[in-house]
């Protein structure tokens, strides 16, 4: 029982090398996890508080404080069953008052180690540590111990991501030292500095970020929200003041609508990615981030599966990317967790890539195969559906409504010119190759990704053909790594039939040096496919390599 | 690889009947739902009287291709093969899939039986990689069985993802 546990200063070092004995996390734990349980209480509060002024009456509030209280009192119960250790190469997480939950993380399944600091952390001296896993998909992925000692959460990082070698003397001491050290110190990263923003490249990164769409979609909906909402004598009042409402003032509002959306993202990139450092220490890449919620995320190369280069829109006309890349942990984490470096000139990319991530390197000149010219019209195609689905709905509403006529619906013709555009940049852009074992793939229209993925790293790979495309002698081949996210996919559309299914042997994992190992007696009962993908890897069919 | 040579093997014919019972059960929430709509839209002056009608059509057209034809054109266009490098699995009579899944990519691999399923003897597949499940939907409980310790046995070599 976690009563049982040596005080942090009794700790000592375990029998085995690199053994982290059972502890507490710091007590600041049970104010963090007391204020996001009172969040929940906030809202009562704030309308009783509200609603006090007409009848003066306080008590109510009486039983929602012995609440919080309880919920305080509770919360530091909890905290004295909580521990965390590393024995025998796996993190035990110990929990539960009542019913005692352990939970146990073998090392090597640790796909990288997040350390966080929100303002209330920060003011305890402790750390938030989440730990990604390769659990994929499911909720619980990831283990978080949010108040951890800055010196004892970097000392456990470099525990969990298996340093080579021994302990070093310094992180030894710190896993050992009672309490934190002061922090500036602290948070002193070591390793080489690869990449640093400056107040102006964040102010751009936020400015040409792909955001701006979905956060005008936002900005549109709060309106239409409003529109509700206001009673309908306000808005003649609107209406009468600014004449031609109709038009004028739809044309103003999404005008508003697009500032006050660029201006969110600007913000929130200010809060994001100010501060933002990538440092390299040996295998390790260091991410630190943040203006106010600071992060730090150190990602082993090894456990890295895909790297890619994108660029937006915005970010296409001057010249910048962005890149990212693929891990396995990070599930259902959110979109700032797999970038690499928010922004940086283009021109520099390759170099960038090669510093920080050797073995994802593209090739200097990328000769690029690419679809037959009979695709262009599919490529086409593919941008136009979303638009025809699109007109037929305008169509409808404008229907719908009784101020317009339904032919307003067609106003939405307007953006099919951009969509043809977005095909044809498509099929001019889309490309591959395959060098020194690595998949390299090019995907456009107005934005543009280039992603390299060892093909040892596909975990699986497919073609998929329509009767159309069988017709036209055409299919799709997509091949997917692990990752947290979406961005694990990688697939080419309407390639020549051959070039696809050949593309599906090119990309079979090579024989690996263990392959000697005598294989399983067949049983006779089993159906087989006599030797597959076997041959794929001397058989290749030249078509489209390049 | 071409696609005129397809995986060798075909799902149990019993998937067939199992299926049309899937089918026809998952037919019913959007028949009663197309119904409500029908009703609704009656409801509504301004719409012509065969809205309704049409859209509950509609649905039933659906239902019974569903049910119908569906399932065995499903059966026939699905098939699978157990390689000693890769598991093949071939599907779809419309968007035809061929996707590969190495034995080395393979994390572990689940016999599933649903309780339609056991009454009909059958049993699923299912391979989970780092980037997701693929599943061979309905083979003999026997064979599936088999095809499970074969592919575990195959891919089972200890490495990083």
């Amino acid at each position: 029982m976690a009563v049982g546990l040596p005080s942090i200063a009794a700790s000592e070092p375990g029998p085995d090398r690199g053994d982290v004995p059972p502890r507490r996390q710091h007590p600041a734990w049970i104010a963090i996890s007391a204020v996001r349980q009172l969040r929940g209480f906030a809202v009562p509060i704030l309308v009783l508080v509200a609603s006090r002024g007409r009848d003066g009456d306080t008590r109510m509030l009486v039983p929602l404080i012995v609440l919080a209280l309880a919920s305080v009192v509770w919360q530091a119960v909890a905290w004295r069953f909580l521990s965390y250790a590393v024995e025998g190469g796996r993190l035990k997480v110990q929990s539960g008052v009542f019913a005692r939950r352990e939970r146990f993380v073998p090392v090597e399944r640790i796909q990288a180690v997040d350390l966080g600091e929100t303002p209330l952390q920060r003011l305890f001296g402790v750390v938030g540590v989440r730990i990604e896993t390769a659990a994929g998909g499911s909720g619980q992925a990831d283990v978080v111990l949010p108040a951890v000692r800055r010196a004892e959460a970097d000392a456990l990082r470099r525990r969990l991501l298996q340093d080579r070698g021994p302990l070093s003397v310094g992180s030894a001491a710190a896993l050992t030292a009672d309490g934190a050290r002061p922090g500036a110190e602290a948070t002193a990263e070591d390793g080489e500095l690869l990449r640093r923003l400056s107040p102006r490249d964040v102010l751009v990164a936020g400015a040409t970020a792909g955001r701006i769409g979905p956060a005008l979609a936002a900005v549109s909906f709060g309106f239409q929200f409003l529109d509700d909402l206001l009673p309908e004598s306000a808005w003649r009042a609107v209406t009468l003041q600014a004449p031609g409402y109709g038009v004028r003032g739809l044309v103003l509002a999404v005008a508003v609508g697009a500032v006050v959306a660029w201006g969110l993202s600007i913000a929130g990139a200010v809060l994001t990615w100010s501060n933002f450092e990538l440092r390299r220490d040996g295998d390790r890449l260091l991410i630190a981030h943040g203006l106010l919620d600071r992060r730090r995320r150190s990602v082993p190369l090894t456990r890295l599966q895909a790297v890619s280069v994108g660029e937006s829109p915005l970010r296409r006309l001057f010249g910048l990317a962005e890149v990212r890349f693929e891990s396995a942990g990070f599930a259902g984490a959110s979109g700032e967790a797999g970038v690499l470096v928010p922004l940086l000139p283009l021109a520099e990319a390759r170099a960038f890539v090669t510093a920080a991530t050797p073995g994802f390197s593209p090739p200097s000149v990328p000769a690029l195969s690419a679809p037959p010219p009979r695709a262009r019209g599919r490529y086409l195609g593919d941008a136009l559906r979303p638009m025809v689905g699109l007109l037929a709905v305008a169509l409808v509403a404008a229907a719908l409504l009784p101020a317009v006529r339904w032919w307003w619906g067609a106003a939405v013709l307007v953006l099919f010119p951009l969509a043809v555009w977005d095909g044809l940049l498509a099929f001019r852009e889309a490309g591959w190759t395959i060098d020194d074992g690595r998949f390299i793939l090019r995907e456009g229209g107005l934005s543009r990704r280039t992603i390299v993925a060892p093909v040892r790293r596909l975990q699986w790979r497919t073609v998929v053909q329509t009767p159309f495309a069988r017709r036209a002698q055409l299919a799709t081949t997509e091949a997917a790594v692990a990752s947290g996210g979406e961005g694990g996919s990688l697939r080419l559309r309407h390639l020549d039939e051959g070039v696809a299914f050949g593309l599906l042997a090119l990309l079979a994992s090579p024989p690996r040096s263990d392959d000697a190992r005598p294989h399983p007696p067949d049983s006779a009962s089993v159906p087989q496919s006599p030797g597959f993908g076997g041959a794929a890897d001397e058989a290749v069919p030249a078509a489209g390599y390049t | 690889m071409t696609p005129d040579q397809p995986p060798p093997n075909n799902l149990d014919p019993r998937a067939v009947a199992l299926w049309r019972i899937n089918a026809a059960l998952g037919a019913l929430p959007p028949l009663a739902g197309a119904a409500f709509a029908a009703f609704l839209l009656g409801r509504i002056d301004r719409l012509p009287a065969w809205v309704g009608p049409t859209l509950v059509g509609l649905a039933v057209v659906w239902a019974v291709w569903e049910v119908g034809p569906m399932p065995a054109l499903r059966w026939r266009t699905w098939r699978y093969g157990i390689g000693e490098r890769e598991v093949d699995l071939q599907r779809g009579w419309w968007t035809r899939t061929r996707t590969l899944v190495p034995m080395a990519r393979i994390q572990h691999v689940d016999t599933a039986r649903g309780p339609l399923q056991r009454r009909f003897g059958l049993a699923s597949v299912v391979l989970y990689t780092a980037a997701g499940a693929n599943e061979i939907p309905a083979l003999d409980e026997a064979t599936a069985a088999a095809a499970r310790e074969r592919i575990a046995s195959l891919a089972n070599v200890r490495e990083d993802l």
